[in-house]
């Protein structure tokens, strides 16, 4: 009776251990199972079995992305207001990544009193 | 013992007859990648395109964002920024999906029945139902700057507002 649930743990770990390694992109989402789900996130090195119920809000930020052949800490500023109900969804993202990101800095750090980055509901 | 065995065989033979009539609706239709038991809406919300799926049956996904196999009913709402594609005009689909060629800047899913899903965020199988929605998903190398409201009870409402260049846009 084990045996099934022992090949899917091991098939995850052989996932886990193989196929994630550091992050590479930005992921931000929210993910609810109700039933039987086994899975691992591409972003992580983690996996998950669950009989049930199980919802998960996950930003994975890499720390480093390859820009023009050379490895860069990301440049990243964001705000999210989310709302989950069991079968709805309402979200507001505000979201800022590259050069943009960086301007956004620039100008935090010329004038810390004035916000330029505009977040929720402002 | 050679009753227990036709038991046995029969009560087996009437379990897959009974599975089968089940799932005969499901295995009915099907669709792969976008194109059979589908049905697409697209709507332009505030500066984006929102494209909903709808599928049934077996559903075969070879798509980069989007690849798996699943068994059931599935909704899946994609919201796309204007860019270099052309966007397809509002309406119904029916048999395809008409996406736009840009990429999908974020997504809301709901399917209930099996699925096997082979793409990010999330790979493995689940059974049951399932709520996914992926706010943000840009590539590393990507350099955004946008705000989005979404609500998936009303999804026409949908803004999505792009800025170029940094702060000197945005500032008050």
């Amino acid at each position: 009776m084990l045996t099934p649930l022992i090949r899917i743990i091991a098939a995850s770990t052989v996932i886990a251990t193989t196929g994630c390694a550091a992050p590479s992109h930005l992921m931000h989402y929210q993910r609810t199972v109700v039933g039987f789900d086994a899975s691992v996130a591409t972003q992580q090195t983690s996996g998950q079995i669950v009989f049930g119920y199980d919802r998960r809000m996950v930003a994975v930020v890499p720390k480093t992305i390859a820009e023009g052949g050379k490895k860069n800490a990301m440049s990243i500023i964001s705000c999210t207001d989310a709302e989950a109900g069991f079968t709805t969804v309402r979200f507001e993202e505000r979201l800022a990544t590259g050069d943009a990101a960086k301007k956004y800095a620039a100008a935090l750090k010329a004038k810390p009193q004035a916000s330029s980055f505009n977040c929720i509901n402002q | 013992m050679y009753d227990e065995c036709v038991r046995a065989v029969t009560g087996a033979a009437r379990m897959g007859c009974l599975a089968l009539a089940a799932g005969l609706p499901f295995l009915a239709s099907c669709s792969v990648n976008g194109v059979g038991a589908v049905a697409a809406h697209v709507q332009r919300g505030g500066g984006a395109t929102v494209v909903d799926t709808y599928s049934g049956g077996a559903m075969l996904r070879t798509e980069t964002d989007d690849a798996g196999f699943g068994l059931g009913v599935r909704r899946r709402t994609e919201i796309f920024a204007p860019g270099a594609g052309v966007a397809p005009a509002p309406g119904w689909y029916f048999l395809h999906v008409p996406a736009p060629a840009d990429k999908v800047l974020a997504f809301d899913e709901r399917m209930l029945g099996l699925d096997v899903t082979a793409s990010a965020p999330q790979l493995g199988v689940t059974l049951g139902l399932r709520a996914l929605t992926v706010f943000a998903a840009p590539g590393g190398d990507d350099a955004l700057d946008f705000r989005l409201r979404y609500d998936s009870e009303y999804r026409i409402r949908t803004t999505l507002v792009q800025y170029q260049g940094g702060p000197a846009c945005s500032l008050p």
